[in-house]
């Protein structure tokens, strides 16, 4: 839990415990934005029961980490690596702060920095992927600060209230991210 | 559009449904080309596969296709003797948004050459007329540069270039996502009949 690998300027990753977290995301997705701006499918409510043996199944194949604010251990988000390629070492990523008043005060990016350095060092991966939809401009912001890179878009492939918005997609190489790496310390 | 227009017959190709017990077979001996066993296998490291996998996987997804409503798989023959040339297929259909992913791949270079274009044509009627879809997009990049030239041709336009994420003959290539608006089909239709 100490490895300073998963410790970054505002939070830390640390290893989901089904039994306390699972309860956190049952509150996180009552705000039904936070749902909408995390994945394309309609924002739902989910029985604790069957996301449980969701994640009981599929979290060997994850790595998924609750985000952890540095100051007072608060878990505040959510962030995973998966869909991994081997072959050409790249993965996906999704993140989502889940508690609405911490939106927008950096600790998303510092989530996505640690894990990008886990993905990277780690993990040996040559690239990062995730994908955003165009009406979520504080997450490609923070995606952006992180060191994402604009990799194209999907026409209007999320529907919401009858306006269509579209898929981005954002990616960072190992080089690039080891390019950050020096320019920060120099 | 209208209802006279066949879906599932060209001049050349029909679709039809896949039969496991028959065209498991042909896919595996595909499988043999990364670009095709990468259509069986998604994310995964392409490889030669075994009749007995792929029958198992194309199984398991009309079983669960049936069940979801979303799965659509055809296998696509010529029509004048029956051989099957390869597959159409969309893996997920996100009804929410009516958009979807679809792979139309054919396994041999000499019946890809004659009938990718056909086939091709198959594949956006189905999507963009019979599901109604806003758009469709597909995957593939400069290491098949004909089918990336093919899709081009037929009013597909570059959406997305992930970097370095694709490798085949000892490098590494982007993998691009290619995709076409219904809007932009019927635009191009309207065109071609004008």
């Amino acid at each position: 839990m100490n490895n300073p690998i998963f410790t970054g300027q505002l939070v830390r990753l640390i290893a989901m415990n089904l039994e306390e977290d699972l309860k956190l995301f049952e509150e996180w997705n009552v705000d039904s934005e936070y749902q909408r701006l995390l994945d394309a499918g309609a924002a739902n409510r989910y029985n604790l029961k069957l996301t449980k043996e969701f994640f009981e199944k599929e979290i060997e194949g994850m790595h998924a980490f609750m985000i952890q604010k540095l100051d007072d251990d608060r878990k505040i988000g959510m962030i995973d690596l998966g869909g991994f390629n081997w072959q050409v070492g790249s993965a996906w990523v999704g993140i989502g702060i889940g508690v609405r008043e911490l939106w927008g005060k950096g600790y998303g990016t510092d989530a996505m920095r640690i894990i990008l350095r886990y993905g990277f060092t780690t993990l040996n991966l040559n690239r990062i992927q995730l994908d955003v939809f165009s009406i979520n401009q504080r997450g490609i912001s923070s995606y952006e600060k992180a060191g994402f890179k604009y990799e194209g878009r999907l026409n209007g492939n999320l529907l919401k209230a009858g306006v269509r918005y579209d898929e981005v997609f954002m990616g960072i190489l190992r080089r690039e991210w080891e390019q950050l790496q020096t320019a920060t310390v120099n | 559009m209208t209802f006279t227009t066949q879906l599932f017959q060209s001049e050349n190709l029909v679709l039809e449904a896949y039969d496991p017990e028959k065209d498991a077979a042909s896919e595996a001996a595909f499988s043999y080309d990364p670009n095709y066993a990468a259509v069986i296998d998604g994310e995964g490291v392409p490889h030669p596969l075994t009749v007995f996998e792929v029958k198992k996987k194309r199984e398991e997804e009309l079983k669960k296709g049936g069940e979801k409503d979303n799965f659509f798989l055809f296998a696509l023959r010529r029509k004048s003797d029956g051989l099957f040339l390869g597959i159409l297929t969309f893996p997920h259909v996100f009804w929410f948004n009516r958009y979807a992913f679809f792979k139309m791949t054919i396994g041999e270079a000499e019946t890809r050459l004659a009938y990718f274009t056909e086939a091709l044509q198959m594949g956006l009627r189905y999507g963009l007329e019979e599901l109604g879809l806003y758009s469709m997009y597909t995957s593939t990049g400069e290491y098949e540069p004909e089918v990336k030239q093919g899709l081009e041709a037929a009013g597909f336009h570059e959406a997305v270039r992930q970097r370095e994420n694709v490798y085949r003959d000892g490098k590494l290539w982007d993998r691009v996502f290619m995709e076409i608006l219904q809007d932009e089909w019927k635009t191009r239709n309207a065109q071609v009949q004008s």
